[in-house]
């Protein structure tokens, strides 16, 4: 059967960065109809590696290109930590009920480690990859590739203090950045939707904080374990 | 045959102070060793130097096994070399005896650092090392007292985090063999002629990956003047820092394109010049160094780390937030919807 677009609920997580440096995005899918035999799980279906040239042409790729060809995603999650001009101008074209900003904090409840935990999460109970080798185009090829290397060089390192950081010692990861904040917003909606049909992004976080007891609550109720926490 | 001219010498008090004047005669008769040809033969020199002991059988060790004589022999195929290494493979204690053999060889009146994950940990390499000499026929190359005659300064001579060996070549410009700990960034840069640098386990050290990269750095230049040598031999930890680099240089080990993978004793040759090896812990159950039972305590034991130890993987460390494994996670499904949208 040929998947539909329309049978999917689209989260998309950008990396932005400074003009010459890669602009790394993630778009998840996730299946609109909870499965009722196998986990609801989220989907890889788009990489991008934008080299990012100047906001015009950078602006004209995401709105054009990506955006008009998933116009109806349902969140869109950014990097709200240096590069802020972009987000706040796609908030202000899509609105902060599709736009979630998205400032990197450090320390064990920062929102690093919480993106970097809702990945494992996933990674632990079932999500898959594409196989890259089996993927037609070269370039999307290559995008997987990158991803799965900078997901295996990051680290989690102690500072002086004690506290904790991480590190990706040089190296790009302006993808894994871009694949966790598309899977952070996507757990956010599944939360969220099991959590009383609330499926708006932005506003309700305030509201309605996101605890380790919401990701049991959800992690529960599709028998996925919680035993990582 | 008297090992050395200070075995003899001993010999000739205890006689002198016995009044034995008939067995001085027949001292008189007795030949030294030649310490001063150091053979460059493997066997040979390690029969000079004394068997190792098998720590859990305490036997001599009469043959050494061939991963360590591979890195003997590597030797003459690269300047710079790396090893990645599982834990008791004998490996660190077959690069002390080659120290010692660049010291009474081509080494002479030069300084070689041993630099270790931490100062503590180097002067045990010193303290073995020492033991070596001490029970080798080259023992009289040892300084391990002050000698004015040979117009060397009273401080000259063996401490604990040093060894001065004797340059019969010039003997007011003695050889040493220093401890230092990688942590020390800042004297690694104030040696002027080292002609060998020994890094043993400095991935183990608790240092910022910064200070990790000027350390390292710092010691490399040493060699600049000299253009010496460089052996490092170290388990993996993390997929950054120094040694990763070494090894990450060359695309061709990343098999997926993910991954680094080194398969176990495969030389390779990176383009800064270092020739890479692994050894797991199979080297050192195929020569009886350790146990296959106590390769499987020690996976209970260390869990997720057991490939940081003993698999010499750079993935599989405390400092890695996901694991290798997890990116190989691939479904038909996931593979089809990417391809279709």
């Amino acid at each position: 059967m040929p998947f539909r677009i329309d049978d999917y609920e689209l989260f998309i997580g950008m990396d932005p960065a400074i003009v010459g440096d890669y602009f790394g995005i993630a778009i998840h899918a996730l299946p609109t109809a909870i499965p009722e035999d196998k986990p609801w799980m989220p989907l890889l279906i788009k990489l991008m590696q934008l080299q990012k040239k100047s906001y015009k042409s950078t602006w004209e790729e995401l709105t054009e290109g990506l955006l008009a060809k998933y116009v109806n995603f349902r969140a869109i999650n950014i990097d709200y930590t240096n590069e802020k001009t972009l987000a706040d101008f796609l908030e202000y074209k899509y609105g902060d009920d599709r736009v979630k900003k998205t400032p990197f904090t450090k320390g064990e409840s920062g929102t690093k480690m919480q993106m970097a935990k809702s990945s494992k999460t996933f990674l632990d109970n079932g999500y898959a990859f594409p196989d890259h080798n089996k993927i037609t185009n070269p370039f999307e090829r290559n995008n997987i590739r990158t991803l799965k290397q900078q997901i295996i060089n990051e680290q989690i390192l102690l500072n002086p203090d004690g506290s904790i950081k991480f590190e990706h010692k040089g190296k790009h990861n302006d993808l894994l950045h871009a694949w966790m904040l598309s899977l952070d917003v996507t757990m956010e909606y599944m939360i969220n939707k099991l959590g009383g049909g609330l499926t708006i992004i932005g506003p309700v976080r305030k509201k309605n904080p996101r605890t380790l007891a919401d990701y049991n609550l959800v992690l529960n109720k599709h028998g996925l374990s919680s035993n990582d926490y | 045959m008297l090992k050395s001219k200070k075995q003899k010498q001993q010999l000739v008090d205890t006689f002198l102070e016995a009044n034995y004047p008939e067995l001085l005669k027949h001292l008189d008769t007795l030949d030294l060793a030649p310490v001063d040809n150091i053979p460059s033969d493997l066997t040979e020199f390690y029969n000079n130097v004394g068997y190792f002991i098998n720590q859990k059988t305490n036997e001599y060790v009469e043959f050494l096994a061939p991963h360590q004589i591979q890195c003997w022999n590597d030797r003459e195929l690269s300047q710079y070399r790396l090893y990645l290494k599982s834990q008791k493979i004998g490996l660190s204690t077959m690069i002390l005896l080659e120290d010692l053999h660049i010291a009474l060889t081509v080494g002479r009146g030069k300084e070689i650092l041993i630099i270790s994950q931490s100062k503590e940990k180097a002067k045990e390499h010193i303290q073995d090392l020492k033991k070596m000499i001490g029970n080798s026929i080259y023992v009289d190359f040892l300084i391990d007292r002050a000698i004015t005659e040979e117009e060397l300064l009273r401080d000259e001579r063996s401490k604990i985090d040093t060894i001065y060996l004797r340059n019969p070549a010039d003997p007011n410009r003695p050889t040493k063999i220093i401890a230092l700990g990688i942590t020390s960034a800042g004297s690694l840069i104030s040696f002027k002629r080292v002609c060998h640098i020994h890094m043993s386990d400095i991935t183990l050290a608790d240092m910022t990956e910064d200070r990790f990269v000027e350390a390292f750095g710092g010691a490399f230049s040493r060699l600049a003047n000299t253009d010496g040598t460089m052996v490092i031999e170290c388990p993996p930890r993390g997929p950054s820092g120094p040694v990763f680099n070494i090894v990450d240089e060359d695309d061709s080990l990343k098999g997926d394109g993910i991954a680094v993978e080194l398969e176990e004793g495969r030389k390779i040759q990176t383009p800064s010049g270092f020739m890479v090896r692994k050894y797991t812990y199979q080297v050192g159950i195929d020569c009886g160094m350790i146990t296959e039972s106590f390769i499987e305590k020690e996976k209970q034991r260390l869990g997720v780390l057991f490939g940081m130890y003993y698999l010499a993987d750079f993935y599989s460390t405390d400092q890695t937030w996901f694991s290798k494994d997890s990116v190989n996670q691939i479904s038909q499904e996931a593979t089809e919807v990417y391809d279709a949208f």
